[in-house]
């Protein structure tokens, strides 16, 4: 165990130290970082995965519009474990009708599943979804029970044509379920063996 | 065109709100709770502020030209009435309040005030918009992730460039969303290496038509189905293309397959329509769309002919079922740059790339010679004749079973790159007016040229003039002091550029050098009095730096001579740290200095005419005694009224009559100009005072007409006898053995 752990470690310290030598290129919509998976645990301070119950925008004496979310958390990768969670993402719609879009930024659903990596809360509570619309998956289930993650923001579900059940799509933005848990697992194990964070913006090359 | 693994094809239905109707061409944003698309209600004075802070990166202003230069990539756009109208006043500048629905700010958050950039949150810039319910913008604004990433103007490695980002971002704030179209600025991803989508293509110009568009627009609409079953085809990206093979508009289908291309010019088109999937997707959309990808790319049979605004309905076009081929991945860097007159070498990543499969561009006069296929990359060359029109061209590979697929607007062709090499002057004003010369190659017309925080377009009234393939010539406007590349950016983006090639700053400004001349052996102290005296400065005297010079205040300079060839006179060249410079002028003379002892005694009536004793040395019997001249300059004061030459040492003087008070005395030989000067030489006792008990009216007092002679006099006066001697004195030198 101790030499699986050294291993993961020096593993873990060779990204690091050789991240800056490559090009490190971004998807914008705002313009951001494009990441992989054990990037966006490195850069999260909470990964969760749950059910979004509710959403409200609200109105900050600022001026913001943002959106609070109740998710029942059913994992908590990163993050203090809290099974009811109340999340605040930048931008959303009031209830008269005027919104605040932040380009790129995911917009949960009520219902929805999903598995979110997102930054510390600011000291107004609110958080950003790591990388933009990279840092949330939709959970969606097959009707054999059997789970996909979906990485977009065009609220469709992914059908199969002939049988009607929800099916593999274009690799690069529908993963398996349990495929991309493990690679959320093993992230989160090499960023515990590397050891306490000194902040996430020390991690990039290009930060 | 999709990952071969798949097995079976894919429909999408929507979740929740799906946008009816037909898509107009390019990609609207729009209220995610609506549907309605975003819009400014009044398009043509978008109001725009760059804060004058600007990057923590960039210490030479240029952020401002860089950010400028992205607001007038929209401002240029044809058949559209939107426009940004930038406030330049500096109280607007200097707000930061981004958030105030007052301000549409463009602001590098340094410190993350925005909160959107916590650490760790890898976003490199965002563009936050308000909106009503019907989809009327009512703010919009631009923020850079200052803290965490790293911004360029010049190209600097592993930095984002300002003006790529910016461009793109400006899209949003006008309402404009992703594009599936490879080369445009609207396309989705970007690299530290990207600077072409500081240009638009037809697309992203087609989109702001579409939004805003100015008189009647020509258009194509029609509807996407599937050959098998009729169906409509969500979300298929239709694309024209003009007659030369360039990108001319495209369009996201509607859910029913229903789709219009806009703000298409008159022309000739073909028209086809691919899935969006790679290298942009769904993902890349915001919320709302409905998208499907499991089709073949397919054309139109024969293309269409369009007149001035004609809207013209082209029926269906029925697409195949999915293939197994798929070219261009999000992390190959989009547009390709093809060059006019070059060959340029390039790679692409994709699926189902093998051997036996063709690569063309519609343009028959690019040559696309493919030489490697690996089945997940093919590599090309890309050969642009030298008159090629401009514009983005598409990418097409078929493959051995006959299988399409097409990625469109994939390559930009552009001119050559823009070079640099020589500016002249190499220094001027800070506030302007210098007449500048850059010679190089390349230049288009059409080009801008950056210095500092000042842009020049070619021609524009104020901006510069491509007057040939080599020459651009400009006027300098006022320019933040420092050292400025002179970059030249060509209408595709790419720029070329000398480092440090131009010193902008505050002249240095020369009233006075007192005195006009010295012992050539060195160690006369000159005064130069003017402005603009920075410290650290240099002063050259017949281009040989003095050493000992000391800036008593930016007026006022102590020179202490080195010493040098007899003659002049000589160029006294006085050179700010930033580089400008001021020039006056200095002799060397054979004969030592004039130098002042003491006077007794060292006082008397106000009335004069007392004979009083000057000692010194290298004292001279054409020596002229002035009372109360400037010290600093050795104008002004009254001559004496009688000087008796005594000998080397000595003279006597009969004092004119004076104010009261303490006042200077200055002794100049008649033959070169050497002087000599004590500041508070003489005192007037009894008179009354004219300025509260300093009572020397220097200056004032009349004058004699040897007084009238100024330094600036005394150069020109001593020019031709120092000329003469000059000459004299290499004629002997020259006849000696």
């Amino acid at each position: 165990m101790r030499i699986s752990l050294t291993l993961v470690a020096l593993i873990g310290l060779s990204t690091l130290v050789l991240r800056p030598l490559f090009h490190q290129p971004a998807v914008r919509a705002g313009t951001a970082l494009r990441m992989e998976v054990n990037e966006l645990v490195e850069r999260a301070e909470l990964v969760v995965e749950g059910r979004i119950m509710s959403a409200r925008g609200v109105e900050t004496e600022a001026g913001m519009i943002e959106t609070e979310y109740q998710m029942q958390v059913d994992r908590t990768f990163e993050g203090e474990d809290i099974v009811d969670r109340t999340l605040r993402l930048p931008g959303g719609i009031l209830e008269d009708g005027r919104g605040l879009l932040l380009v790129g930024l995911p917009r949960l659903q009520v219902g929805e599943e999903a598995l979110l990596f997102l930054s510390a809360a600011s000291s107004t509570g609110v958080r950003m979804p790591v990388g933009l619309s990279q840092g949330r998956y939709r959970i969606l289930r097959r009707n054999d029970g059997s789970r996909l993650m979906v990485r977009d923001q065009t609220d469709l579900g992914l059908v199969d044509q002939d049988s009607g059940h929800v099916a593999e799509a274009d690799s690069r933005h529908v993963r398996n379920y349990a495929e991309l848990i493990a690679e959320v697992e093993a992230a989160v194990v090499r960023e515990d063996a590397l050891g306490p964070r000194t902040g996430a913006s020390t991690i990039s090359g290009a930060e | 065109m999709k990952d071969p693994r798949r097995k079976r094809g894919l429909v999408a239905t929507a979740l929740s709100l799906l946008v009816m109707g037909a898509a107009m061409g390019h990609v609207r944003l729009h209220n995610p709770g609506t549907g309605a698309k975003l819009y400014w209600s009044n398009p043509t004075a978008v109001s725009i502020v760059i804060n004058d802070d600007g990057s923590d990166n960039i210490e030479d202003g240029s952020h401002e030209t860089a950010l400028r230069n992205a607001i007038d990539a929209w401002n240029g756009a044809e058949g559209t009435t939107a426009h940004f109208a930038e406030n330049t006043t500096a109280s607007q500048q200097a707000r930061t309040d981004w958030a105030s629905s007052g301000v549409h700010l463009l602001y590098f958050d340094e410190d993350n005030s925005s909160g959107y950039f916590p650490p760790g949150s890898g976003t490199v810039a965002i563009t936050p918009l308000w909106f009503y319910g019907g989809g009327a913008i009512s703010d919009a604004d631009i923020l850079f992730n200052g803290g965490g990433f790293q911004f360029t103007t010049s190209a600097q490695p592993g930095r984002f460039d300002i003006q790529d980002v910016a461009t793109h971002e400006l899209g949003h704030v006008l309402g404009l969303d992703h594009t599936g179209v490879a080369g445009a600025t609207m396309y989705p991803y970007v690299d530290t290496t990207v600077i072409l989508h500081r240009s638009l293509s037809t697309d992203d110009v087609a989109g702001m038509r579409d939004a805003y568009p100015e008189g009647p627009q020509a258009s194509l609409t029609g509807r996407i189905r599937r050959a098998s079953s009729g169906m409509g085809v969500a979300g298929a990206w239709v694309t024209a293309r003009d007659s030369a093979g360039r990108l001319a508009g495209a369009g996201l289908a509607s859910a029913d397959g229903s789709f219009a291309i806009l703000g298409l010019d008159p022309g000739t088109y073909r028209v086809y329509a691919r899935p969006l999937d790679a290298p942009v997707s769904s993902g890349n959309m915001t919320t709302g769309h409905s998208i499907v990808t499991d089709f073949e790319p397919g054309y139109y049979d024969s293309p269409f002919a369009l007149t001035a605004g004609e809207a013209r309905a082209i029926g269906n076009l029925d697409v195949g079922v999915d293939v197994a081929l798929s070219l261009g991945r999000s992390s190959d860097n989009f547009p390709l740059r093809g060059v006019r007159g070059a060959t340029t070498s390039h790679s692409l990543l994709g699926t189902g790339l093998m051997p036996g499969s063709s690569l063309t561009s519609p343009d028959s006069g690019v040559t696309i010679n493919a030489t490697v296929w690996s089945g997940t990359l093919v590599r090309f060359t890309v050969s642009v004749p030298p008159g090629a029109p401009l514009g983005h061209i598409d990418l097409e590979v078929v493959d051995a079973a006959g299988n399409l697929c097409v990625l469109p607007g994939a390559i930009q062709l552009t001119p050559p790159m823009p070079t640099v090499a020589t500016v002249t002057p190499l220094s001027g004003s800070d506030s302007g007016g210098a007449s500048m010369v850059i010679k190089g190659a390349n230049f288009e017309p059409g080009a801008r040229v950056v210095v500092g925080d000042r842009i020049y377009e070619d021609g524009v009234l104020g901006g510069c003039i491509v007057a040939d393939n080599s020459t651009i010539l400009l006027t300098t406007k006022a320019t933040l002091p420092g050292l400025h590349d002179v970059v030249v950016i060509d209408a595709s983006g790419i720029e070329g550029r000398q480092a440090d090639a131009f010193t902008s700053a505050a002249l240095p400004v020369v009233d006075s050098v007192f005195p006009p001349s010295g012992m050539r052996s060195g160690g006369t102290d000159i005064i130069v009095r003017g402005n603009n005296f920075a410290q650290g400065l240099q002063v050259l005297i017949d281009g040989a730096l003095q050493e000992d010079v000391v800036v008593d205040s930016v007026e006022r300079l102590i020179i202490r001579t080195n010493g040098g060839l007899e003659g002049g006179p000589y160029v006294v060249d006085i050179t700010n740290p930033g580089g400008g410079s001021a020039q006056s002028a200095f002799a060397y003379v054979r004969p030592t200095d004039p130098v002042i002892g003491s006077l007794f005694p060292a006082s008397g009536s106000t009335s004069g005419g007392s004979v009083i004793t000057l000692t010194g040395s290298h004292l001279t019997a054409d020596t002229q005694v002035v009372f109360g001249a400037d010290p600093d300059t050795g104008i002004g004061g009254v001559m004496a009224d009688h000087v008796a030459f005594v000998n080397a040492s000595t003279l006597e003087v009969t004092v004119p009559s004076g104010g009261g008070g303490t006042t200077s005395v200055l002794v100049r030989r008649g033959d070169t100009g050497q002087a000599a000067v004590i500041a508070a030489g003489y005192t007037y006792e009894g008179g009354s005072s004219s300025g509260g008990g300093c009572g020397a009216v220097i200056g004032a007092l009349p004058q004699s007409p040897k007084n009238a002679l100024s330094n600036v006099l005394w150069i020109v006066a001593l020019a031709p006898i120092l000329l003469l001697k000059r000459r004299a004195h290499v004629l002997v030198e020259t006849a000696r053995p």
